[in-house]
């Protein structure tokens, strides 16, 4: 579950990012949140990754108050969070599968685990034959595919998508969402952030709108659709 | 918590070569910065060797009073070793040194025969000092002696050996403490760059849930194999052109470069200290470097 409760980030030069932020989202929940740039958007997901902390409010993600995290313990919080960004990502020396196996390593999973699980979730995004080519030899569409492998690999409750689509075509932007749609069917809670309002019209879910660092909007799928 | 570890050893490995350009400049830029550090070292041994020789050949010659019986000359002996700064002394009686001003002088030595019944020349002691530093000072104090009718001594070159040693002392020290700073500077800079143009990598790491540790180490391992690569360098380097010198230096057919040859310090006496110096010092170089200038992306 995630919840900002009065969340307000201000940063040094001045700009109010968030102001006084209420939301709150459920376990197993699909929601967009949409805004136009500089919205806010972007430093909602980095207040939920523990990248930025809030001046003033209270950030919760997965039971933990962000707020008064220690250092030492980011770590270990990111590895329950799934994270896939607009420009993917990946580590450039390594293969799709070294960049699925690395979030494995980090954890400390043995390597008989790795080559059981990264090959199972190369082939989930329907990279199985591209396991050794290196991000510079992937399409953007596959890029992303390969980060959304690494996203899931560890079975995260939770998957923070970024702009996901904002870096690849019309059409494999639909794939991708529909993948994330399929991962929510198993029970994993998605928040993906955009800006293609068309893309949020064709899946049925909740959507929140930011505007001036403000929740704007908050409605569910169909009530969304109908605005 | 082992797999790991060799899995991050591993890595650290293979960015070597994954960024062999940077790679190969680090190499450079340490390579560099340590033959720099290298040939003053062994300049400015050479240097101190040379006038430790000088000083082991400085002496003094003490003349005793007229008429000490034994125990008075032993005395005086004492005396002067109590100064604490005596190489080698030796008794020189008056029939010796008759007999070798007799010597010295040649075929005319022989007008001198006459004078051995009838010696005015006093016994004495040669000194060798192996510290010539307030060489004046010794030398009152060895006057002052009861039984020593005077003190001969070149005070004044022992004053310009001190000053040489001093200086080569004191110059060694800032010549190579400036090029120790010089190279941590660009050395700092070259694992800057490298850390930089990394950062991206550091960055996806840290979103991926890695600690610090687990970025850490591939970083370390290759800053330690930068460093002792270079050090390995430079020293098999310093060790072929310091063998080329004393080869071309005794080679040479004229007199002072003989003399120099022989003041030359074998590269054996100090083959271990720059070894351990340029391996040690490379390996803390480059694991402080990363260490240090990594922190600064890992606050992701």
């Amino acid at each position: 579950m995630i919840e900002f409760r009065n969340v307000t980030k201000k940063y040094p030069n001045g700009t109010v990012a968030l102001n006084n932020v209420d939301l709150r989202i459920d376990d197993g929940e699909f929601v967009f949140i949409v805004g136009s740039s500089g919205a806010g958007k972007s430093t909602l997901i980095k207040l939920m990754l523990r990248e930025e902390t809030a001046n003033s409010g209270v950030v919760k993600v997965n039971g933990k108050n962000l707020g008064k995290m220690a250092r030492y313990k980011i770590p270990k919080f990111r590895r329950s969070i799934g994270i896939v960004f607009q420009d993917f990502r990946l580590i450039p020396n390594m293969t799709a599968y070294d960049n699925v196996a690395f979030a494995l390593r980090v954890t400390n999973v043995r390597n008989k685990e790795i080559k059981r699980k990264v090959p199972y979730m190369l082939n989930l995004v329907g990279l199985s034959s591209k396991m050794k080519c290196k991000p510079e030899e992937l399409s953007g569409g596959e890029q992303q595919r390969v980060a959304l492998a690494r996203a899931l690999v560890n079975s995260p409750s939770l998957i923070i998508a970024d702009e996901p689509t904002g870096n690849i075509d019309p059409e494999l932007s639909y794939e991708i969402v529909d993948l994330l749609n399929e991962i929510n069917k198993l029970g994993v809670t998605i928040v993906m952030v955009t800006h293609e309002h068309d893309l949020v019209e064709q899946f049925n879910h909740r959507v929140i709108t930011i505007d001036e660092g403000e929740v704007i909007r908050d409605t569910e799928g169909l009530e969304a659709q109908l605005c | 918590m082992l797999n790991s570890f060799f899995y991050l050893v591993g890595q650290g490995f293979k960015n070597l070569w994954n960024n062999r350009l940077m790679s190969i400049a680090s190499v450079g830029v340490l390579t560099s910065c340590m033959l720099l550090i290298g040939a003053a070292l062994l300049l400015s041994v050479n240097i101190s060797s040379v006038v430790d020789a000088l000083e082991d050949q400085s002496e003094a010659i003490v003349y005793l009073e007229d008429n000490l019986d034994s125990d008075e000359r032993e005395e005086v002996r004492d005396g002067i070793v109590a100064t604490g700064k005596v190489a080698t002394i030796e008794f020189i009686s008056k029939h010796d040194a008759l007999l070798s001003m007799m010597e010295s002088m040649g075929d005319d030595g022989i007008l001198f025969d006459a004078y051995d019944d009838n010696n005015n020349l006093p016994d004495s002691y040669r000194v060798t000092f192996h510290d010539v530093s307030d060489l004046e000072i010794t030398v009152a104090h060895i006057t002052a002696l009861p039984g020593v009718y005077s003190v001969s001594a070149l005070t004044e070159v022992a004053e310009v050996i001190t000053g040489i040693k001093r200086m080569v002392y004191i110059g060694g020290a800032i010549i190579i403490g400036l090029l120790v700073a010089v190279s941590l500077m660009i050395i700092g800079n070259t694992i800057k760059i490298t850390v930089f143009s990394r950062r991206r990598e550091v960055n996806i790491m840290k979103y991926v849930g890695a600690t610090n540790g687990f970025i850490r180490l591939p970083f370390v391992v290759e800053g330690i194999s930068l460093g002792i690569i270079s050090g390995a360098i430079s020293y098999g380097i310093i060790y072929f052109a310091y063998d080329y010198l004393v080869k071309w230096v005794s080679s040479q057919n004229a007199t002072w470069f003989s003399q120099i040859i022989s003041d030359l310090v074998p590269f054996a006496e100090v083959s271990q200290y720059l070894l351990i110096g340029f391996i040690g010092g490379g390996a803390f170089i480059g694991l402080f470097g990363c260490v240090a200038f990594i922190g600064k992306h890992l606050k992701v």
